[in-house]
């Protein structure tokens, strides 16, 4: 007769679910319990190690050193020394999602991480170091909120270039009340009207509106669409054709691509069926890469049109000539583009030793963090602000008017109050413009093949007239 | 047409990659018994190890990863065998089952904690040029894998086919015993069919990377569930139906991407998404109901199941717990924890609505989240359109309910693993269909529902600037849930649910709706889990679908088993766990591991929990001394004597049997079979062994169909087309030759379970609010006293002797007063002494209460002297009928029990042919004949 084992007055071993069935004895207990301490033991160490591979990746040593002095000031920047550590730190943030399945923004806290390193080295905000605060939402809404109140509790002044993907509108909200001024963000639907929000042009939701006259730019009336298989995602053809409809641009293909996606090629011979001249890529990074890669083993003679924020300069090179069919669209020049202020942008980025810091992984999303706080840094520099809390950055933020941009956004200058007609009342900027990859053009970094830019566009010009942009008269 | 034929090549190689995934669980299962919900995360697994591991952090070759990381998803496979299987051998099949999805929900967040959770491309490395036939593309690196797809489904078809390994591999899932005996060790057999199944997952994996990607979560839950669809057709049993399967689910995809705009237009739809989703759904949806039954068969072996709780509400206990709980929130507690009680609470609303429906019903759903965001979807529409959120929630909830139902049907055709796999599909399904268009959801724009600040009863509640006050909201509406689902379990409906969780045949046979009992299982529980789906979503301004996933799914059904899956208190601890809950908090804020690590833990303390105690941690703590001793838990009351029963007659009807005639296939179980069953007479049925007595018992109580349907009338009405359940409720009822007791629960509630079906419909809700307290009914209260059950009332039959096992279940055959009823084998492994009760017994049934008895026994004794008349079946035909005088002296009788006449001459010491009946039972004068007569 088996009898219950009791620990304490618990019963922790029941014959009669177990024992009576399986002749169990005490000691062939005691194997199992070694063999769940094991397997746990080995669950451990298979997390610990890859703890302690991003460990070790966070310490890489550059790939790429400042191989030349720079004259910051002839750019457009400065170089006062380093900042003084025994001042108040400036506090800011950057809250989006470091990872997810559909899109991964890490290197945009590691490039606002890097760029304020780079600017505490050359003085900081008029002296006063900064100091970065940044948290991952996880795409949750919870983590979300949770971060919103983190980045209060810090005492951070003002986020820059933030990018929700959930509870966004919980987020906005607590940020508003908090007072923490919002700049060169990401913007979602929520902050496009947020009076609290500084983005500097449309972001990440402006391309997709866009993306299509990069394609009509060539010529292509018929375009498919290839986006990520999100609820908001799911209204992006309906938008475009309200927008390019009456242009006699038709959306016959739309294609989301779910998680788990078995075959990529699919896609691109979707679209091949549907008589497509080209696709526009909505998508994260690495499904982006995916459907390009596809379209070049099946040698499509499909446009492909993609935001630079999927791609970086190497993501191209690798495609080699086949990278000449792909049209791409961004508010700013890649990191490549030969334009003297990116010199101390790679510079500074490069510096923090991360891989997709350096020049040739770089993409769009980064650079941002970098673009951002310097304009933020000029606002500061030009207002002579020695007063750092929200109350005053927000002041500064509603007064500044014309923040040299040094060229990124063409000759555009930055007004960060801006109520810009249309939807995205906040938009700071109009300047987009259209890339092209030239296998024999010369990358400043080294080697030849690079991006040029094709032909610049407005942002109120492509949506003038439409429900996304204003009412018009249009030009 | 070319571009049907384009799209046919490109199913085929993702088909080939389902079917190899596929390949690997049918093995298992050939092995094992088993079906492996976790192949697609074991070979997520490998693909991560081989392509991150080994090939860009350690430089190695592709070929020599590859074989590594199989090797790898083999040792996976094979520890979580050995270590976890191994000590679960004897357990429930639906615990196995459990675990193999814990071992999922494991897998998948260590891959994400190890590697990310970012997707990552994976270069080809099989030749991948390209070829056109007449305008088709076809890409050489997807003829390879269908190719090696092909190659090894023949050559797992030919090593269990041929070999004695893979012979003996099959034999053991159906039978490990007889393979023993014949020298194989089950559990290297099974070793081995796990080793190779999670080396055959590996593979798949590794060879569809470069097609698919790396992707730590949604690739998992795309080849689990195409995978369990391809395995489907084929019964887990077939590789060349596997195989095919595995290509109609790629081909169907392909097909759906195709002409996904021309079925959007077909169907006046600006939007339809998840249309790529829905070929494997329907593969397992159209095979389990196809293929499934209303009704489990006589070969069916009722399982044990979690233990369950009494229900008893402890009022101080919870009073106090209660208030401890609304002190910790509003004394100690910052906004960050109150946001993870919120979120453990509302996991607890989720676990109650699984004890309901796992728990107490036994029907297990992998889908309760999908129920959870349609129940935010309406409730969150109906905010947006400017209704009350009072009656927003109140309508979610109800409207829930249909869907619920709707989501039941596949349930009624089928049970146990295979309803986890279409829910597992169904849930899916939702959240790609349903949770993904933005047009079902509200504005485009936002992605989600927008519902603004939630406001209660003129109250600020909005969980993001009020976090407590949501969470007090979150405690109340549990704990008033909670009480609900505790009366439940003590009222007559939730012994009705008990009835059909532990065995629905025996629940049919006596009168409770199989049917009725799923439908309201699965009404009740999605209308819990609505509300829970209602205080996770609307703690934000805009309802999120994310959340609403099938992992959200699997891990809650971990989260009860934790708890304890028949538990109400179950639910608090499994709260404990809930994503983002105080478990989390405490994992990450006290012991600082963050990120994923809250699961990896949660899916370890399951695995514990099965291996040392299934019934899971209430189960625990209802048993601690503890609580005794702290007064917080009353000693059960001592049952108070039964008052004297009033032995009435029932009413009288007449069962007859015209024609009656079953085949199974070709073979004729019951051919023609004529006989009555007159009120007050005892008729037995005899004959050898696969005579076809129990058959047409089955038939006659509505468990098999017949062939002709007239030829079954009870009192004159015909009830060949009603159910086994209609049949039992007109009167007609049945005992089992193998018992099928409710072993769960008390004797008490076996024979209420028998006996309360008198309750109104309106019992289905009135019970959830107010239970009460029913006192047996007469009729059964005559069953207790006839049968000397008063003693053993607050027993489970399990801790009763044999003999009187038997006696309850007849007793709960006659609880409810039927005016016929129908013993199959009573006397079997009786003693002499219990045999001629019995005898008197059953003559009392019939004499003092009128009732009509239909007797199948091999026990000649107790047969000739029981009964008034015998009918011989043999064959399925009627070979004599009479007295059983008539019949001791029938030669037709003789010959079918010896073979020949001449043979019985050889004496009556002779051996009967099938062993149950000796000659001399049947010639011999029935010795108790006088003393029962005396009975009568």
């Amino acid at each position: 007769m088996r009898l219950p084992i009791t620990f304490g007055g618990i019963q922790t071993f029941n014959p009669d679910i177990v024992g009576t069935q399986g002749g169990v004895l005490m000691s062939r207990n005691l194997v199992r319990v070694v063999g769940v301490l094991l397997s746990f033991v080995l669950i451990v160490t298979a997390c610990k190690t890859a703890d302690k591979q991003s460990d070790s990746s966070d310490g890489k040593t550059a790939t790429t050193a400042a191989a030349k002095k720079i004259d910051y000031a002839a750019l457009g920047l400065w170089d006062d020394g380093a900042c003084d550590s025994s001042k108040p730190e400036v506090k800011i943030g950057l809250m989006t999602v470091f990872q997810s399945p559909v899109v991964s923004l890490e290197d945009q806290a590691f490039g606002l991480q890097a760029a304020a390193a780079a600017f505490n080295k050359r003085g900081g905000a008029n002296g006063n170091c900064l100091k970065v605060y940044t948290c991952d939402d996880g795409g949750q809404v919870d983590q979300a909120v949770a971060c919103a109140r983190e980045i209060d509790q810090d005492g951070v002044v003002a986020t820059i270039n933030d990018q929700g993907t959930a509870g966004q509108a919980d987020v906005s909200d607590a940020m508003a009340k908090a007072g923490i001024s919002r700049i060169a963000g990401n913007v979602t639907p929520d902050d496009w009207a947020d009076p609290n929000a500084y983005p500097i042009d449309a972001s990440g939701t402006g391309v997709t509106f866009l993306l299509p006259q990069a394609l009509v730019d060539r010529d292509i009336k018929n375009i498919g669409t290839v986006r990520v298989d999100l609820a908001a995602a799911g209204a992006l053809t309906g938008f475009l054709k309200t927008i390019y409809g009456s242009k006699g641009i038709d959306f016959p293909y739309d294609a989301p691509v779910p998680g788990g996606t078995t075959d990529f090629s699919q896609f691109i011979l979707g679209a091949q069926n549907a008589k497509v001249g080209g696709i526009m890529i909505a998508l994260g990074e690495q499904e982006a890469i995916q459907v390009v890669r596809a379209g070049q083993q099946l040698n499509t003679d499909l446009v492909i049109g993609s935001s630079l924020g999927s791609f970086s300069h190497k993501n191209i090179a690798d495609l080699g000539d086949f990278a000449k069919q792909m049209q791409f669209l961004w508010s700013f020049p890649p990191a490549t583009f030969d334009l003297p202020v990116y010199a101390a942008l790679r510079d500074d980025l490069a510096a923090s030793g991360k891989d997709t810091l350096q020049p040739d992984n770089l993409k769009a999303s980064p650079m941002r963090s970098w673009i951002g706080l310097y304009a933020f840094l000029k606002m500061i520099r030009d207002a002579k602000l020695t007063d750092f809390s929200r109350a005053s950055i927000k002041s500064m933020l509603d007064t500044a008017k014309d923040v040299p941009m040094l060229g990124i956004f063409g000759d555009e200058a930055w007004t960060p109050n801006t109520d810009h007609p249309g939807l995205f009342k906040r938009a700071g900027t109009n300047h987009w413009s259209t890339y092209r990859w030239d296998t024999s053009a010369k990358n400043p970094v080294g080697g030849t093949g690079n991006f040029v830019e094709d032909k610049p566009m407005s942002f109120d010009g492509v949506l003038c007239g439409s429900p996304m942009g204003s009412s018009g008269p249009c030009s | 047409m070319q571009s049907f034929v384009q799209f046919l090549v490109i199913g085929l190689g993702a088909g080939a990659t389902y079917a190899l995934f596929a390949q690997g669980a049918v093995l298992i299962y050939r092995g094992s018994g088993l079906v492996n919900f976790a192949q697609g995360a074991i070979g997520t697994l490998a693909a991560y190890i081989c392509f991150v591991d080994l090939i860009e952090e350690q430089h190695f070759t592709t070929a020599s990863a590859a074989v590594m990381a199989v090797i790898a998803a083999g040792l996976v496979s094979l520890l979580f065998q050995t270590v976890i299987l191994r000590a679960l051998r004897r357990a429930a099949p639906i615990v196995r089952v459990i675990a193999t999805i814990g071992l999922l929900g494991l897998l998948q967040a260590i891959v994400a904690k190890r590697y990310g959770v970012a997707n990552r491309p994976v270069d080809s490395y099989l030749p991948n040029s390209i070829f056109k036939w007449g305008g088709i593309v076809v890409q050489e690196e997807r003829l390879y894998i269908v190719g090696i797809t092909v190659v090894i489904t023949a050559a797992l078809w030919a090593w269990t086919r041929y070999t004695r390994v893979g012979l003996a591999c099959s034999a053991s899932a159906q039978n490990e015993r007889a393979v023993q005996t014949l020298g194989w060790s089950p559990d290297r057999l099974a070793a081995l069919t796990w080793t190779v199944g999670g080396m055959l997952g590996g593979l798949a994996a590794v060879l569809a990377a470069p097609l698919t990607g790396l992707s730590a979560t949604t690739f998992t839950v795309v080849v689990t569930i195409a995978g369990l669809g391809a395995a489907l057709p084929g019964g887990f049993m077939s590789f060349p139906l596997t195989l095919a399967g595995g290509l109609v689910i790629g081909v169907g995809e392909a097909m759906a991407t195709l002409y996904g705009s021309d079925i959007t237009k077909f169907l006046h739809q600006d939007l339809i998404t998840g249309l790529n989703r829905t070929p494997a759904f329907l593969v397992i949806f159209l095979v389990v109901v196809v293929r499934g039954r209303g009704l489990p068969l006589r070969s069916h072996v009722a399982v044990r199941l979690p233990r369950l709780g009494s229900g008893r509400i402890n009022v101080p206990f919870l009073l106090v717990g209660t208030a401890i709980l609304f002190v910790l929130l509003f004394g100690v507690m910052d906004q960050t924890w109150a946001q993870a009680t919120y979120l453990s609470v509302a996991g607890g609303v989720m676990i109650l609505s699984i004890v309901v429906l796992t728990g107490y019903a036994g029907q297990i759903s992998l889908a309760q989240w999908a129920f959870a965001g349609i129940g935010a979807l309406i409730a969150g529409r109906l905010v947006h359109a400017g209704v009350p959120v009072e009656i927003s929630v109140l309508l979610g909830v109800l409207l829930t309910i249909p869907v619920g139902l709707l989501i039941a049907l596949p349930a009624l055709r089928t049970r146990g693993v295979n309803l986890a796999v279409v829910t597992l599909g169904l849930g899916f399904l939702v959240s790609e269909v349903v949770f993904a268009n933005p047009n079902l959801l509200g504005d485009p724009l936002d992605g989600g529902t927008r519902i603004g600040r939630v406001q209660l009863f003129g109250l600020d509640v909005d969980a993001f600037n009020h976090p407590h006050a949501w969470a007090a909201v979150c405690i109340i509406a549990f704990v008033l849930l909670a009480l609900l689902v505790a009366n439940l379990r003590r009222s007559r409906t939730g012994r009705r649910l008990i009835a059909v969780r532990t065995n629905e045949r025996a629940a049919a046979s006596l009168g409770i709706s199989v049917f009725g009992v799923k439908m309201y299982a699965f009404a009740l529980s999605s209308g819990l889990a609505a509300l829970a789906g209602i205080l996770v979503g609307f703690r934000g301004r805009v309802i999120s679908y994310t959340e609403f996933n099938i992992f959200a799914s699997i891990n809650s059904v971990g989260h009860a088993v934790i708890g304890g899956l028949g538990y109400v208190f179950g639910a608090v601890f499994g709260a404990m766990f809930a994503t983002g809950g105080i478990g989390t908090r405490i994992i990450s804020d006290w012991l600082g591991l963050k990120d994923q690590w809250d699961l990896i833990i949660g899916s370890c303390v399951l695995f514990v929990t099965l291996i040392f105690h299934q019934n899971g941690l209430a189960d625990v703590a209802s048993h601690a001394k503890m609580w005794r001793r702290l007064h917080l838990v009353r000693a059960p009351k001592a049952h108070e004597p039964l008052p004297p029963a009033t032995v009435e007659p029932v009413a009288a009807a007449s069962l007859t049997i015209t024609d009656l005639t079953v085949r199974f296939g070709s073979i004729s179980a019951v051919d023609g079979v004529s006989l009555e069953v007159h009120p007050g007479e005892v008729v037995g049925l005899i004959g050898p062994n696969g005579a076809g007595k129990t058959t047409l018992i089955d038939a006659v109580t509505g468990f098999v169909p017949v062939v002709n349907h007239t030829s079954i009338s009870l009192d004159g009405q015909p009830i060949d087309k009603l159910n086994a359940t209609q049949r039992a409720r007109l009167g007609l009822r049945r005992s089992f030759q193998s018992l099928e007791l409710f072993e769960d629960v008390s004797v008490e509630d076996n024979l209420r379970a028998g006996s309360d079906l008198k309750a109104s419909r309106r019992s289905w809700l009135t019970d959830l609010v107010w239970p009460g307290q029913h006192a047996l009914p007469s009729t059964a209260l005559a069953a207790v006293h006839e049968f000397e059950l008063e003693p053993y009332l607050d027993l489970t039959p399990e801790e009763l002797p044999y003999g009187r096992r038997r006696l309850v279940g007849i007793a709960r055959a006659v609880a409810s007063g039927p005016s016929v009823v129908l013993l199959d084998e009573p006397a079997a492994g009786l003693d002499e002494n219990e045999s001629a009760d019995l005898a008197r017994l059953i003559r009392r049934l019939a004499d003092e209460r009128n009732m009509g008895v239909l007797l199948v026994e091999h026990d000649m004794h107790l047969v000739m002297s029981t009964c008034d008349r015998l009918v011989v079946i043999d064959f399925g035909r009627v070979i004599a009928s009479g007295t059983p005088d008539e019949i001791r002296g029938n030669a037709a009788v003789r010959d079918a029990y010896l073979g020949h006449t001449e043979d019985a001459d050889a004496g009556p010491d002779d051996p009967a042919k099938d062993g149950s009946v000796s000659v001399a039972d049947l010639t011999a004068p029935a010795p108790a004949d006088d003393s029962t007569k005396v009975a009568r």
